[in-house]
């Protein structure tokens, strides 16, 4: 009896510790060197950001809009104000400027109008055939300065401050054709790269509008939203809302930006749902790869979403600024770096 | 006796009709007391089990989590002496994903046809959510939502054993760890048929 006792209490220890060791909860981060993402994400310049975003809206307005019908201009006037080339002429142009390889997804979509993904790259050191994205489109209704020169200046600034380091993996700046036509772009790319090692994508969508004021922010029935449009919401599916959480646990070491995080199940095919898919990142969700989709939610709170009054002086360049360098800090962090 | 027949004009006749408009009540009255049930008092059966189906919009909600929609569900009660209840019933639930409801609940009613009823409920939510991240929660919550709920039926009906409900109304709360959530049930219709 009594020399049992020390193999029961050995037996009841080894247990105990057992069982701490099954509940003690994963670090969220691994090994996330802070202090290198901290200054690579102050590397991103409010002042160039802000500059893009003037270039591509002047595009917008100098550009000749996308032929459309009278039963289009009735059913939605803004059909009838939707350009594309010249920003896209800037996009090329400035990645091509970062010495990255550019190249374009071309063909004819299912709209009948010719589409062009443009994609840009900086090849990984150690893992190239696993890719980290970033997105936005690129086609806008009237000016269109936060749907979505904001997201299109946010991927064109990543480019020029990540392409001055080395990671371990791909990173991949890509802007999308023809979302505004119904995720056409991003449907197309999704398509065409099925079966590549993608480890995260970054989509945004509208980024640079926000409203301190209470009551400025609406949602959706049910959700715990803010009443102030200061945030950036964060919105993941089930399979990427490790991403989210990681992203998240970044912006809370780093305190970047007000991030409201939402993760939605079965990549929110369902009633309440569909709000969440309106777009790039819906094919990616579809095609079970994983996305992030960092938006300000749009007409959530933006009076001038699909407007003609959706101009620069709306935005709000600092609370934009400091999303893009959440995304940078995030972006490094899933591409295994800088080196 | 002249004079009530001048006045009738009718003669025997009309006496012989007058006195059975006199009679006829209390003849009926008597024949009505004899023939009466005698009146026992039975006593309501130890347990009467029905099966029930039910509609009702139920929701979770709380800082890291929503859940639940529209939907509807079969449950079996058994009622006891006509008056406590145990009942279980489980719903599918279609709006903010594909959730179950699980409801266990022990309640009293009062007896009659209008069968008024108060129930403490534990409603479990299983199934698809949308979460939300915060400081206190840095990953995803998991899991099933369990909620102690009350549940008032105050358009309640029991009509030959069956039961019929309207307009059920429920609130609860669980905990967050930390934090607390809510939990939202309006029951439409729910009617329930004994076996």
């Amino acid at each position: 009896m009594s020399a049992s006792l020390p193999r029961t209490s050995a037996l009841l220890g080894a247990c105990v510790l057992l069982g701490a060791a099954a509940c003690a909860r994963q670090p969220l981060l691994e090994n996330p060197n802070l202090d290198r993402l901290g200054a690579l994400a102050q590397e991103v310049d409010g002042a160039a950001l802000m500059a893009t975003v003037n270039g591509l809206v002047q595009d917008h307005g100098a550009d000749t809009p996308l032929a459309c019908t009278d039963e289009q201009s009735r059913l939605y006037t803004p059909l009838c104000h939707l350009t594309h080339d010249k920003a896209r002429a800037r996009i090329e142009a400035q990645l091509a400027g970062r010495g990255l390889t550019v190249t374009h997804q071309e063909l004819v979509a299912r709209t009948g109008l010719p589409l062009s993904n443009v994609i840009a790259e900086l090849p990984g050191a150690s893992h190239p055939e696993e890719i980290v994205l970033v997105g936005a489109h690129y086609d806008a209704f009237y000016a269109g300065a936060d749907d979505n020169s904001t997201g299109v200046a946010a991927v064109l600034e990543l480019a020029r401050v990540l392409s001055q380091h080395r990671f371990d993996r791909t990173l991949r700046f890509v802007a999308f054709d023809q979302e505004e036509l119904g995720g056409i772009g991003s449907d197309a790319y999704v398509d065409e790269t099925r079966g590549e090692h993608l480890v995260n994508a970054v989509i945004y969508d509208c980024i640079g509008y926000y409203d301190t004021r209470p009551g400025s922010q609406t949602s959706l029935p049910g959700l715990p939203t803010p009443s102030a449009a200061d945030f950036i919401a964060g919105i993941s599916n089930d399979t990427s809302s490790q991403r989210l959480a990681e992203l998240n646990a970044l912006n809370d070491a780093l305190q970047l930006a007000h991030l409201v995080t939402l993760t939605t199940p079965r990549s929110s095919t369902f009633p309440l749902g569909s709000a969440l898919l309106r777009s790039d990142h819906s094919p990616f969700w579809f095609s079970g790869q994983e996305a992030l989709f960092l938006t300000d939610t749009a007409n959530f709170r933006n009076p001038h979403y699909h407007q003609d009054t959706d101009t620069v002086d709306t935005l709000d360049p600092a609370r934009y600024t400091q999303v893009v360098r959440l995304s940078a800090a995030g972006l490094a962090y899933w591409a295994g770096g800088p080196l | 006796m002249s004079a009530l027949a001048k006045t009738s004009g009718k003669g025997p006749c009309a006496l012989l009709a007058a006195a059975l408009l006199l009679a006829a009540p209390k003849a009926l009255a008597e024949d009505a007391t004899a023939r009466a049930p005698v009146t026992v008092e039975t006593p309501p059966p130890a347990h009467q089990l029905s099966a029930y189906a039910t509609t009702q919009a139920s929701f979770f909600l709380s800082p890291i989590r929503t859940r639940g929609g529209l939907g509807g569900g079969l449950g079996i009660r058994d009622t006891l002496q006509d008056r406590f209840i145990l009942q279980a019933d489980v719903s599918y639930l279609l709006l903010a994903g594909n959730s179950l409801n699980l409801r266990v609940a022990a309640g009293v009613q009062a007896r009659g046809t209008y069968a008024p009823a108060v129930f403490l409920t534990l409603s479990t939510f299983f199934g698809d959510q949308l979460t939300f991240l915060d400081a206190q929660h840095p990953e995803p919550p998991r899991g099933p939502t369990v909620a102690l709920e009350l549940t008032l039926a105050p358009l309640r009906f029991s009509v030959q054993g069956m039961q019929i409900s309207l307009l059920e109304l429920g609130l609860g709360a669980s905990p967050e760890f930390p934090g607390l959530g809510f939990d939202y049930h309006l029951g439409f219709v729910e009617v329930g048929v004994p076996f």
